[in-house]
C-alpha cells in the first residue's frame, strides 16, 4: 500500500480527459443548482442519477462527487447573497455571511467561502488518502451514547450562536427540537403531531422550514421597510480579500478544517455539527468576537471550511465500509449498485483505481470549483444591484420550485409557507432563527439516539457514562455550558443591582 | 400592579408558553412513559415543560429588565398576504394549470406586494422566468411536471 | 418551436380520440403517448432500480417514453395513493413492494386509498431475499440453530437490528421470534445502513438486512451469516442456508412489482404484464439482476395477486402475534 502509487493510479483515471470533462460538468451543474434556492445536492443527484447511466462507474461516481460539493458549495452563495441557506450546513454561514453582503463585502464573503473552502477540501483530501481505514474506525466507536453525548454537546456549542438574549436563544434551540419530533417515532412507530397527513410521517423538511423561516421572512422583512432596505446594503466595495482579511481568516480556516475533517466522518449529522461547533468556537477564541453577528469574516471562514472538509471525510464511512452517512452518500451507493458494484469494505482493494480515481478528483474538483467560482463573484454581487422589487419574485418563484422538488409534492410549498409566517413572528418578537434551525436538526439525532441507547442498555442510564468517549463528550459539553453561562448571569446580575 | 418593561419580550415569552401548551395538548393521547422506558410522547412532553418554564423566565425578566432601544415596526399586509398566499396559490394550481402559467402568475401576484412594483415589469419578469424555469427544470432536470397542464386547452398535457 | 407545438396538439389530440372513441379497444394502440411510472420511494433505492431498469425496457419495446416520478412519504403511502387518484387508463403505472402493498394494508389504520379496491397487479418483478447477519463478538453461533439456543439461555438479553418499525426487515425478525419463541430486543433505526453500521460496530448484536450490501459486510469478514430468508439459496451467498430448512415455510423477502390503478382496463394490464414478464425473461436482464443478488420472477397478473394476497395475510399474522402497534 504505497500511497505515492496509489495517487498515481488516482491521478491516471482522474485526469483522463473523460473524467476531467464530467468532473467538471458536475461542478458547473452543482454550482448552477445550488445556488437555486431550495435545489440541494439530495434532489439534484436525484434528478440527474438516469444520466449517469450510460458512463462508466469511474466516470458516473466523479460527475455526482462533483454535484455534492458544487452543490454545497452554491448553497452558501445564496446563504450570504440572499439570506437562504439551502443545506444545512450553511445555516450558519448565512448568519454573518448575509450581514456582511449587506454591508456592502458580499464579495469579500463569497472569496473568503471559496479559498477556505478549496484549503479545507485540499486538507481532507489528503487525509481521506492517508487515513482513511483508522478513521473509520473512529466512526465505528460512535455508538448511540456517544452519538447522544455528540448532540446534547452541539446543542449547548448552538446556544452559542445567539448574539440575543440567552434565554430567547434557549426557547429557540427547545422550539426547534419540538418540531423535529413531528412525524413518525422511529422507536415506537407511533405517529407523533401528524393531523392525519400522510406527507407529515416523515417529519417536517428541514429544506421547506429553512426557506420559510429565513427566505421567505427575509422577504417580508424587506419589503416592510422597502426604501430603507435599497440604503441598507451598502454600495459594494472591493470584491477581493485585503491583507488584514486574509490574517484574520488564517486561523479560523485552520480550525475549521480540523473541526471538520473529524466531524465529517461520522455518519449522521457530522458536517453539519462541524460547520456550527467551528461557528460556536471562533465566537469564543476571536478577538474580534463581538464583530460575530454583524458581519466577521471569521463568522463565514470557520463554518465554510468545517463544511467543507466535513463534505470530504463524509465519504470515508461509504468508501471504507460501504455504508452511506448521509442521503447523498446513500444515492451514491445507489448509483454504484447501478453500475454493478456494490460498495462495501473490500472496494479499496477490489476496485483500486475507483477508490483512489475518486480521492483524485476530489482534489481536482475543488480545484475546479474555486477556478470556476472566483470570477464568478463578480456576477453574484452585481446580482444584488438588481432592484429589488424584481429580485424578490425571482426569489419566490425559484423557492416554490425548490420546495416542490424536495419530494415532488405542493406538500412542501404550504409548509414553506406556514414558517414564513412562523419566522416573521418570531422575528417580530425578536427571536432568531439560527438555534430553532440547530434544534429542529438536532432534535430527532438526540432523541433517537437517547432512546436506543436505553434501550440497547435495557434501560440502564449510566451507559452514558460508562463509555470513556461520550462522559469526555458529556464533561466538555458541561464546560461549555458553563462558559456559556457564565458571562451571562454575571451581566444579569449587575443589571439587577443597577436597577 | 407590576408594570412591563419589555412588552415584546412579554408577549414573547407567553408566546412560548402557549406553544408548550398546544403541543402538550395535540400530544396528550401519546404514552409518556419514564425516564427509564421513554414512550413516543416522553421527548415532546419534556421539551414542553422546558418551553414554558423559558417562557416563564422571559417573562419574568420583560417585567424586570428595560427593552434595549429598537426601531419601531412597521406593518404592511398586503405585501405579507400576498408573500405569504403566492406560493400557496402556486401549490394549489401547478398540477392543474402545469409549471408556465402557475409560474406567470406567480410572478406577477407577488411581485405587486413590493412599492416599486409596476405592471409592464411584472408581466415581463413573468414570462421571463416561466420560460427559463420550464426550459431549467421540466426539459433539463426532468422535475415530473408538465408545462402546461390539463386544464389549459390545446396545450395541456396530463 | 412552432412545429413541435403543432406536432405536440395533434398527437395530444389523437390520444383524446383515440381513448375517447373506442375503449373496447384501448389495448391495441396503447400506449399512444408517455406513461408515468410512479415509483413511491426516493431515487437512488432497490424499488427505484427496478422501477428504472423496467421503464426503460418498456420504453424500447413499446415506443412510448415511460417516465419515472418519486413520490417518496410515509412508507410508499403518499404515492400510492397518488397512483390511485389517477386516470386507469394505463397512462399511469407505479411501483409497489412487500411494505406499501402487502405491510401497510395491516400496518395503517388509514390508507390515502382504498384497502378494498387496492390496485391491479401487473407482474412481480424481483424479490431480494434478507440475510439473517450476526456480530462475530457478541454472538456466540455458528447455525441458526446455535443461535436459537444461544437466545433461548439469555431471553430479552439481546437486540436486533431493523431499517424500521413495521418494515420488511424488523418483521422477518418478529417473525423468527414468534416461530421458535425467543425473545429479543428491538432496536430500529431510520433505514437499513446506519442499522447495519451498528451491528458491524457491534452495538447491536445482530439484524436481517437485504442481501447485496449485507453480502459486502460477509465478505470482508464484518459479520457472519448464517441464514438467507429466502426459500431458496442466495446466488450471492450460496454457502448460506436457508432459513426455511431450520423453520419450516420461514420466508420474508423483499419483493418488487408493478401496479396500475384499481379499474384499469385487464387488456392494457395484460399488455403490461405479457412485456413485463417478456423484459424479465430476457438473458440480459436476468443477469443483470442476479449480479446485483436479485431474484428475477416476472409473473403473470393473476400469480401476483395470489402471492399478494398471501403475503398480506402472513405479515397480518406477524403483526398481531407480535404486537407492532398500528400506525
Amino acid at each position: 500500500m504505497d500511497l505515492f502509487s496509489n495517487l498515481m493510479l488516482g491521478a491516471s483515471t482522474a485526469f483522463l480527459p473523460m473524467n476531467l470533462f464530467y468532473g467538471f460538468i458536475g461542478c458547473l451543474l452543482g454550482t448552477a443548482i445550488g445556488v437555486l434556492p431550495g435545489l440541494g445536492p439530495t434532489a439534484t443527484i436525484a434528478m440527474l442519477l438516469p444520466i449517469t447511466f450510460g458512463l462508466p462507474p469511474e466516470s458516473a461516481l466523479i460527475m455526482l462527487a462533483g454535484i455534492f460539493y458544487g452543490a454545497q458549495y452554491g448553497g452558501s452563495t445564496t446563504a450570504i447573497l440572499i439570506n437562504l441557506p439551502g443545506e444545512s450546513s450553511s445555516v450558519v454561514t448565512a448568519i454573518d455571511g448575509y450581514q456582511m453582503a449587506r454591508n456592502g463585502r458580499a464579495g469579500a464573503a463569497l472569496a473568503t467561502a471559496a479559498l477556505g473552502s478549496f484549503f479545507a477540501g485540499t486538507v481532507a483530501t489528503i487525509l481521506l488518502a492517508m487515513a482513511a481505514p483508522p478513521l473509520a474506525a473512529v466512526a465505528l466507536n460512535f455508538g448511540p451514547a456517544e452519538y447522544f453525548s455528540l448532540m446534547v454537546l452541539g446543542l449547548v456549542a448552538s446556544v452559542a450562536l445567539a448574539s440575543g438574549s440567552l434565554p430567547k436563544a434557549m426557547a429557540m434551540i427547545v422550539f426547534g427540537l419540538m418540531l423535529g419530533t413531528v412525524g413518525t417515532d422511529v422507536e415506537s412507530g407511533t405517529p407523533r403531531y401528524v393531523f392525519d397527513i400522510p406527507e407529515l410521517y416523515d417529519g417536517l423538511n428541514f429544506v421547506a422550514v429553512s426557506m420559510g423561516i429565513f427566505g421567505i421572512c427575509e422577504i417580508l422583512r424587506n419589503l416592510e421597510n422597502e426604501q430603507e432596505r435599497s440604503v441598507s446594503v451598502k454600495r459594494v466595495t472591493g470584491l477581493m480579500l485585503t491583507k488584514d482579511d486574509v490574517k484574520r481568516i488564517i486561523g479560523p480556516v485552520l480550525r475549521g478544517t480540523a473541526l471538520g475533517s473529524f466531524l465529517g466522518v461520522l455518519p449522521g449529522g457530522g458536517a453539519m455539527l462541524a460547520s456550527f461547533a467551528s461557528y460556536a468556537m471562533e465566537k469564543r477564541l476571536s478577538p474580534n468576537r463581538a464583530e460575530f453577528g454583524k458581519g466577521a469574516i471569521e463568522g463565514v471562514a470557520a463554518p465554510e471550511s468545517a463544511n467543507n472538509a466535513g463534505a470530504q471525510t463524509s465519504f470515508i464511512p461509504m468508501l471504507t465500509l460501504g455504508i452511506p452517512g448521509n442521503p447523498v452518500m446513500a444515492l451514491m451507493v445507489g448509483a454504484m449498485i447501478l453500475q454493478g458494484i456494490t460498495p462495501g469494505p473490500n472496494v479499496i482493494s477490489d476496485e483500486p483505481a475507483l477508490f483512489w480515481g475518486m480521492i483524485v478528483s476530489m482534489w481536482s474538483g475543488n480545484l475546479m470549483l474555486v477556478i470556476l467560482n472566483l470570477p464568478l463573484i463578480g456576477l453574484w454581487v452585481r446580482m444584488l444591484t438588481v432592484p429589488y422589487h424584481l429580485l424578490f419574485p425571482a426569489i419566490i418563484g425559484f423557492c416554490c420550485i425548490g420546495a416542490y422538488s424536495i419530494n415532488n409534492s405542493v406538500f412542501d410549498v404550504f409548509v414553506m409557507s406556514g414558517f414564513g409566517v412562523v419566522g416573521f413572528i418570531l422575528s417580530k418578537l425578536r427571536f432568531e432563527p439560527a438555534p430553532l434551525l440547530l434544534g429542529f436538526i438536532l432534535g430527532p439525532m438526540l432523541e433517537e439516539n437517547l432512546r436506543r441507547a436505553m434501550l440497547i442498555s435495557q434501560g440502564d442510564p449510566t451507559v452514558f457514562v460508562r463509555s470513556p468517549l461520550s462522559l469526555s463528550l458529556l464533561l466538555f459539553a458541561a464546560v461549555v455550558l458553563a462558559l456559556v453561562l457564565a458571562p451571562g448571569i454575571s451581566r444579569k446580575r449587575e443589571e439587577a443591582f443597577t436597577e | 400592579m407590576l408594570k412591563i418593561k419589555n412588552g415584546r419580550d412579554f408577549i414573547g415569552g407567553l408566546t412560548m408558553i402557549c406553544v408548550a401548551l398546544l403541543f402538550i395538548w395535540f400530544g396528550r393521547e401519546l404514552t409518556v412513559g419514564n425516564s427509564f422506558q421513554m414512550g413516543p410522547g416522553y421527548f415532546p412532553v419534556m421539551l414542553s415543560i422546558l418551553l414554558i418554564a423559558i417562557g416563564a423566565l422571559i417573562v419574568v425578566q420583560s417585567v424586570v429588565v428595560h427593552a434595549e432601544e429598537s426601531e419601531p415596526d412597521m406593518w404592511n399586509w398586503t405585501a405579507f398576504a400576498l408573500v405569504i398566499l403566492g406560493p400557496v396559490g402556486f401549490g394549489l394550481v401547478l398540477s392543474g394549470l402545469g409549471l408556465a402559467p402557475t409560474m406567470f402568475l406567480l410572478i406577477v401576484g407577488v411581485a405587486a406586494a413590493s412599492r416599486y412594483a409596476n405592471w409592464r415589469h411584472s408581466i415581463l419578469l413573468g414570462l421571463f422566468l416561466s420560460v427559463c424555469s420550464v426550459l431549467l427544470f421540466t426539459r433539463l432536470l426532468a422535475l415530473p411536471v408538465s408545462a402546461f397542464g390539463p386544464w389549459v386547452p390545446f396545450l395541456g398535457s396530463v | 418551436m412552432n412545429l413541435k407545438r403543432i406536432m405536440k396538439i395533434v398527437a395530444v389530440a389523437a390520444a383524446f380520440g383515440a381513448s375517447g372513441a373506442a375503449p373496447g379497444h384501448a389495448a391495441d394502440d396503447y400506449p399512444s403517448k408517455t406513461v408515468t411510472v410512479v415509483v413511491p420511494f426516493a431515487a437512488g433505492g432497490n424499488t427505484d432500480t427496478f422501477g428504472r431498469l423496467v421503464a426503460e425496457q418498456l420504453d424500447k419495446r413499446l415506443g412510448q417514453r415511460f417516465i419515472v416520478e418519486n413520490k417518496p412519504g410515509a412508507g410508499g403511502n403518499i404515492g400510492l395513493g397518488d397512483l390511485a387518484r389517477s386516470k386507469p387508463d394505463g397512462y399511469t403505472i407505479g411501483m409497489g413492494t412487500v411494505s406499501s402493498n402487502a405491510i401497510n394494508q395491516t400496518l395503517y389504520k388509514t390508507l390515502p386509498y382504498s384497502k378494498e379496491k387496492g390496485f391491479e397487479p401487473i407482474s412481480l418483478i424481483a424479490s431480494l431475499p434478507n440475510v439473517l447477519v450476526v456480530n462475530p463478538d457478541k454472538i456466540k453461533a455458528n447455525s441458526v440453530e446455535e443461535l436459537i439456543a444461544f437466545l433461548k439461555a439469555e431471553p430479552g438479553k439481546h437486540t436486533y437490528a431493523s431499517s424500521g418499525v413495521g418494515t420488511s426487515i424488523h418483521l422477518a425478525g418478529e417473525l423468527m421470534a414468534t416461530k421458535t419463541g425467543i425473545k429479543m430486543t428491538h432496536v430500529p433505526y431510520k433505514g437499513s445502513s446506519q442499522a447495519i453500521l451498528d451491528v458491524v460496530a457491534g452495538h447491536v448484536d445482530m439484524m436481517f438486512d437485504n442481501i447485496p450490501t449485507a453480502a459486502q459486510q460477509v465478505k470482508a469478514g464484518k459479520v457472519k451469516a448464517l441464514a438467507v430468508t429466502s426459500l431458496e439459496r442466495a446466488s450471492l451467498l450460496p454457502d448460506v442456508p436457508t432459513m426455511a430448512s431450520v423453520i419450516p415455510g420461514f420466508e420474508a423477502t423483499s419483493w418488487h412489482g408493478l401496479f396500475a390503478p384499481p379499474g384499469t382496463p385487464p387488456e392494457i394490464v395484460e399488455k403490461l404484464s405479457k412485456e413485463v414478464q417478456a423484459i424479465i425473461a430476457d438473458p440480459a436482464m436476468k443477469a443483470k439482476l442476479e449480479a446485483m443478488g436479485v431474484t428475477p420472477v416476472g409473473s403473470t397478473s393473476a400469480e401476483f395477486k395470489d402471492f399478494i394476497a398471501k403475503e398480506t395475510a402472513k405479515w397480518a399474522d406477524v403483526i398481531k402475534a407480535a404486537n407492532v402497534p398500528l400506525q
